[in-house]
C-alpha cells in the first residue's frame, strides 16, 4: 500500500483508510472513503474484511480523518444559514467574461471548495468576494452587509488570502501580524495575544523575527493565512491556501481551518487539487470558464464517484485524440 | 575589578577594529579624521582672533560646547557605553565598581580624542606656558570633569529611560539636535557680523561661570594675574566635578540593585522597530511601515540622492549667467524641497506590495495617504530648517529667516499634499520593491507622463501664494511682514496637505480596487 506507515497494516485496505491523509491515486482514496462509510453506518460483509478487533484497536489509535469529520460536517451545515451568498456575480474584460452569473452560497460552519480548470474564474470570482475586484454585475453578502455598498463593515468579517498577490514582505513576520492586527482595527492587546497564538498555531515562533521575504513560499502562505485571521472574520476567503505548503503544515492548517468552522466560522477556499477537496470540504462548487455547473455538499456533487471522475465528466474534457503526434513516439527521427 | 574592567576596557577598544582588514583601516581613518577634528577645534580660535578678550571668549565657548556636548550625547544615545547594569549580576561592592568604572574610562577611544584635544590647546596656546603647573592642573581638572559627566550622563540615561524607550530617547535627541542647527548658524553668523565681537564676550561671560566653561576662565584669568577670579572658578569647577563624582556613585548603586519591571505582555509592539514609535492605529502603523520601508529600500535611497542634483545644476546655471546673487542662493532649496515633495506623485505605486492589504482591510483612505506622508516630511522638515537657515547666512541677512522657513516649508507642504492627492488619482505602474531602481514596468495605458505634468503643474500653481509673500517679505524687510509670510506659508501648506490627504483619501476610499488592478498590473 502506498501511504502506510506501520508495516502490518500493508495489507488492509480498512487500515489505510483510517490512516489515509495523503492519497494518491484516486480510487485508492474512493475505495478507502467507502470501507470507511461502510464502518460507520452500515456492515459490510466483504472478503477483505479484517476481524472485529483489529479495527477497533486500531480506532483508538488513530483520530477520526478529517474526510469523516467534513461528510459529517456537511450534514449539519447544510441546515445552517448562509453567511456568504454571491448573486449573479460577473465580471467582463472588454469581451472575456471571466465571471459569468456566479451564484453561490456558503453556510455558517462550512468548509465550501472551489475547484475549476486553469483560468475558469476563480480567482476572479474570490478576489469580487473579498472586495479585491469589482464586479461589473451582481451582489455580494456576507451576513447582511453588502461587500460592495459597505467595504468597511463587510472588510472587518472577511478574513482574505489572495494568491499571487506578495505581502508586505520587507516587514518581520511580528511586525506583518501586528501591522494587519491594526489596520482590521484590533486593539493593541489584543494584537500581541492572537500574535502569539497565531505563530504557534502556525509554527512560525522562530521566524518571527526574520523578514517574511525570507521566508520559504510554504512559510509565507502560513504567516499570510495567519494574518487573515488575526482580526477573528467570520468568514475566511482563502486562495490556493494549500499550494506551496508541505504536507505537514497543510494537516495543520486543515486542522486550524476545521478547527475555526467548528466554531462557527465559514471558509471559502479554492485549490487544484481534487483530492485536497473533496477530503477537507463539505461543500463544493465547479466552476468551469466562468460560470458554476455544480454545487452542493461534496456527497451531493460527487454522485456516488470520486470528485475528479464527476469534474472531468462536468467539466467534459476528453482526452485529447489529435495533435501533439509529434511529441509521442520516434516517427519523426526515423 | 579595576584590573579586570582595565582589560575589558582594552578589548572593547581593539574590538573597533575586528573584521575585514578594509573594515580595520576605515575605522583607523574616521579616528585619525576625528583626532584631526579635535585638533582643528583647539586651533580655530588661533586662526579665528588675535590674542585678547576675543580669543579668550571664544576658548571658553568653544570649549564649554564641546565639553557639554560630549556629555549630552551619552545621555542620548547611551548604546555603546558600559554601563553599570552590565555588572549587576556579578558579586561586586557598587562603590567599588563605581570607582573601576571611573578609572578605567581612561582607557577608550573617546578618552583619547579629548586628551588629544586637551593637549592641543596647551601646544597651541604659548601664553599659558607661562602659567606653569596650575595651568596643566586645570586642564587635568576638566578632563576629569569630562570623564565624570560622560559616565554619569550615560549612566542616568540608562537608569531613567532604560533600553525599552532608548530609541524613542534617540529620535528626541535627533529632533533637539535638528532643531538646534538654526539657532547655531543663526548665533555664529550673528557673532561674526557685529564690528568689536561683543557678542562673543557677552555670550562668554555666563558660560565662564558655568562648571562647562569655569576651566577655560580660569587659565584665563591667571594669565591675567588675577588670581582669586581663578580661584573662583576652580572651586565651581572643582566642586562641581566632586558632585558629579558623588552622584555617579548613587546613580550605580541605584543601577545595580533596581529591577526591571517585566515586559509588559499586552503591549504588541515589543521590539518591532518603528512601530514602537507610532500608536497602534491605522494611519500611525502605516507611518512606521513607510519609514521601515524606506530604511530597507534602495528605490528610496536612490531617489534621495539624485534629487539634489536639479538644484545645484540650477545654482551654477544662474551664477555662471550672472543672476543675483541673493537669488540665486535663495533658488535651490525650494526647487529641491518642491521635487522632494512631487517625488511622492506615484507613492501607491511605489510601495505596491501588498496594497491589497489595505483595500482587503477596509482601511479608510485618509489613513493610508497620511500615514504616507510620514518618511518625506520626516525628511523633508529637517532639510528644509536647516537649509533655511543655510540660506539665509549664505544671503547675510537673518531678519529674513522666518520669510524663507515660512516659504520653503509652504512649497514643501504644498507638493506634498498634492502629490498625496494625484497618487490616488493618476497611479501607474512603478518600480517595484527589490527591483532595480533604474528599470521602469512598461505599461500600455496613459498615465505616467500625463500624471508627472499635472501633478508638477498643480504643484507649482499652488506654491505661488507662499513664494509670492516671502518675495515680497524678502525685498522689503519688515518684522511683520516676515511674520506674515512665515505664518502664511506653514498655514496655507498644512491647508493644501490636508485637502490633498482628504481628497486623496476620499478617491482611495472610492477607487481601492482599481487603484489595485493598476500597480498590480504585472504581479
Amino acid at each position: 500500500m502506498h501511504l502506510s506507515s506501520s508495516p502490518s497494516s500493508a495489507d488492509t485496505p480498512t487500515a489505510v483508510g483510517a490512516e489515509g491523509t495523503v492519497g494518491s491515486a484516486n480510487e485508492q482514496l474512493d475505495e478507502q472513503e467507502e470501507s470507511l462509510e461502510s464502518r460507520s453506518r452500515r456492515t459490510r460483509s466483504s472478503g477483505d474484511e479484517t476481524p472485529a478487533a483489529e479495527p477497533a484497536r486500531r480506532r483508538i489509535e488513530v483520530p477520526t480523518p478529517s474526510i469523516v469529520r467534513a461528510r459529517e460536517r456537511g450534514r449539519i451545515a447544510a441546515q445552517n444559514p448562509v453567511v456568504l451568498r454571491t448573486e449573479q456575480l460577473t465580471k467582463v474584460y472588454g469581451s472575456v467574461v471571466a465571471a459569468n452569473e456566479v451564484s453561490l452560497s456558503v453556510h455558517a460552519g462550512s468548509l465550501t471548495g472551489i475547484v475549476g480548470p486553469n483560468g475558469a474564474g476563480k480567482t476572479t470570482t474570490l478576489s469580487m468576494i473579498s472586495g479585491l475586484l469589482r464586479p461589473s454585475s451582481g451582489r455580494v453578502t456576507v451576513g447582511s452587509v453588502d461587500v460592495w455598498a459597505d467595504g468597511p463593515a463587510a472588510k472587518q468579517l472577511i478574513g482574505t488570502l489572495p494568491d499571487r498577490l506578495r505581502l508586505f514582505d520587507r516587514l518581520t513576520g511580528a511586525q506583518l501580524l501586528y501591522y494587519s492586527g491594526v489596520l482590521h482595527g484590533v486593539a493593541e492587546a489584543e494584537v500581541a495575544a492572537r500574535s502569539v497564538e497565531l505563530a504557534e498555531a502556525f509554527g512560525l515562533e522562530s521566524a518571527l523575527d526574520r523578514l517574511v521575504s525570507d521566508y520559504s513560499a510554504g512559510m509565507q502562505k502560513k504567516i499570510a493565512l495567519a494574518c487573515s485571521m488575526i482580526h477573528a472574520p467570520e468568514v475566511l476567503v482563502l486562495d490556493e491556501p494549500f499550494e506551496a505548503i508541505d504536507p505537514v503544515s497543510a494537516a495543520n492548517v486543515t486542522e486550524i481551518l476545521e478547527k475555526f468552522v467548528a466554531g462557527g466560522g465559514s471558509v471559502i477556499l479554492s485549490s487544484h487539487s481534487l483530492e485536497l477537496i473533496q477530503r477537507v470540504c463539505d461543500h463544493v462548487a465547479i466552476i468551469a470558464s466562468g460560470s458554476v455547473i455544480a454545487q452542493g455538499t461534496v456527497d451531493a456533487v460527487r454522485d456516488g464517484v470520486s470528485l475528479e471522475e464527476r469534474f472531468r465528466a462536468l467539466v467534459g474534457e476528453g482526452e485529447s485524440k489529435k495533435g501533439l503526434q509529434w511529441l509521442h513516439g520516434s516517427s519523426d527521427s526515423e | 575589578m579595576v584590573a579586570r574592567l582595565f582589560r575589558l576596557r582594552i578589548a572593547l577598544a581593539g574590538g573597533l577594529f575586528r573584521g575585514s582588514i578594509l573594515h580595520g583601516l576605515r575605522v583607523a581613518l574616521m579616528l585619525l579624521i576625528v583626532a584631526a577634528l579635535a585638533c582643528a577645534a583647539a586651533l580655530a580660535p588661533n586662526l579665528i582672533a588675535e590674542p585678547g578678550s576675543v580669543r579668550d571668549a571664544l576658548d571658553t565657548i568653544i570649549g564649554a560646547v564641546i565639553v557639554a556636548l560630549a556629555m549630552l550625547y551619552p545621555f542620548f544615545d547611551n548604546r555603546r557605553y558600559l554601563v553599570p547594569k552590565q555588572f549587576s549580576q556579578y558579586p561586586v561592592k557598587p562603590a567599588k565598581l563605581a570607582w573601576s568604572m571611573l578609572v578605567t574610562s581612561c582607557v577608550s577611544w573617546s578618552f583619547i580624542l579629548l586628551l588629544v584635544w586637551l593637549v592641543a590647546l596647551a601646544v597651541n596656546r604659548p601664553e599659558w606656558h607661562t602659567g606653569g603647573w596650575i595651568v596643566v592642573l586645570t586642564l587635568v581638572l576638566v578632563g576629569m570633569f569630562t570623564v565624570v559627566g560622560v559616565r554619569l550622563a550615560a549612566g542616568l540615561s540608562q537608569l531613567l529611560v532604560g533600553d525599552r524607550h532608548a530609541g524613542g530617547l534617540r529620535l528626541t535627541g535627533g529632533v533637539l539636535g535638528i532643531a538646534l542647527i538654526p539657532i547655531l548658524v543663526f548665533g555664529i553668523t550673528e557673532a561674526f557680523r557685529s564690528e568689536d565681537n561683543q557678542m562673543l564676550v557677552d555670550a562668554a561671560g555666563p558660560l565662564a561661570w558655568s562648571p562647562f566653561g569655569a576651566g577655560f576662565a580660569a587659565i584665563h584669568h591667571l594669565m591675567v594675574g588675577d588670581a582669586s577670579a581663578a580661584g573662583v572658578k576652580l572651586a565651581i569647577l572643582g566642586s562641581t566635578t566632586l558632585c558629579f563624582t558623588l552622584f555617579w556613585f548613587v546613580v550605580v548603586h541605584r543601577s545595580v540593585t533596581r529591577i526591571e519591571l517585566p515586559l509588559d505582555s499586552s503591549n504588541a509592539k515589543q521590539g518591532l522597530g518603528w512601530f514602537e514609535r507610532f500608536a497602534a492605529r491605522p494611519a500611525q502603523v502605516i507611518a512606521a511601515r513607510q519609514l521601515t520601508y524606506w530604511m530597507r529600500d534602495p528605490r528610496y535611497k536612490i531617489a534621495l540622492i539624485a534629487l539634489p542634483v536639479a538644484p545645484i545644476a540650477i545654482l551654477f546655471a544662474f551664477l555662471v549667467a550672472g543672476a543675483d546673487f541673493n537669488l540665486a542662493v535663495a533658488l535651490p532649496l525650494p526647487v529641491l524641497l518642491l521635487l522632494l515633495g512631487w517625488s511622492q506623485h506615484n507613492d501607491i505605486a511605489m510601495d505596491s506590495t501588498a496594497i491589497w492589504e489595505h483595500v482587503a482591510s477596509g482601511v479608510k483612505g485618509w489613513a493610508d495617504r497620511a500615514g504616507r506622508l510620514a518618511p518625506i516630511l520626516f525628511v523633508g522638515v529637517p532639510v528644509a530648517v536647516i537649509g533655511s537657515s543655510l540660506t539665509v547666512t549664505f544671503m547675510g541677512d537673518w531678519r529674513i529667516l522666518p520669510a524663507v522657513i515660512g516659504m520653503n516649508l509652504g512649497v514643501l507642504l504644498v507638493s506634498t499634499g498634492v502629490a498625496s492627492a494625484f497618487s490616488a488619482i493618476m497611479p501607474y505602474p512603478a518600480t517595484r520593491p527589490g527591483d532595480s531602481p533604474f528599470v521602469q514596468p512598461q505599461w500600455s495605458g496613459s498615465g505616467s507622463g500625463t500624471s508627472q505634468t499635472l501633478s508638477m503643474l498643480a504643484a507649482l500653481t499652488l506654491s505661488v501664494p507662499p513664494i509670492w509673500f516671502a518675495v515680497g517679505a524678502i525685498s522689503s524687510v519688515t518684522f511683520t511682514g516676515n511674520l506674515w509670510a512665515f505664518f502664511f506659508g506653514i498655514g496655507y501648506g498644512i491647508a493644501v496637505l490636508l485637502a490633498g490627504v482628504i481628497i486623496g483619501g476620499r478617491v482611495f476610499d472610492k477607487q481601492g480596487p482599481e487603484i489595485l488592478a493598476v500597480t498590480q498590473i504585472f504581479d
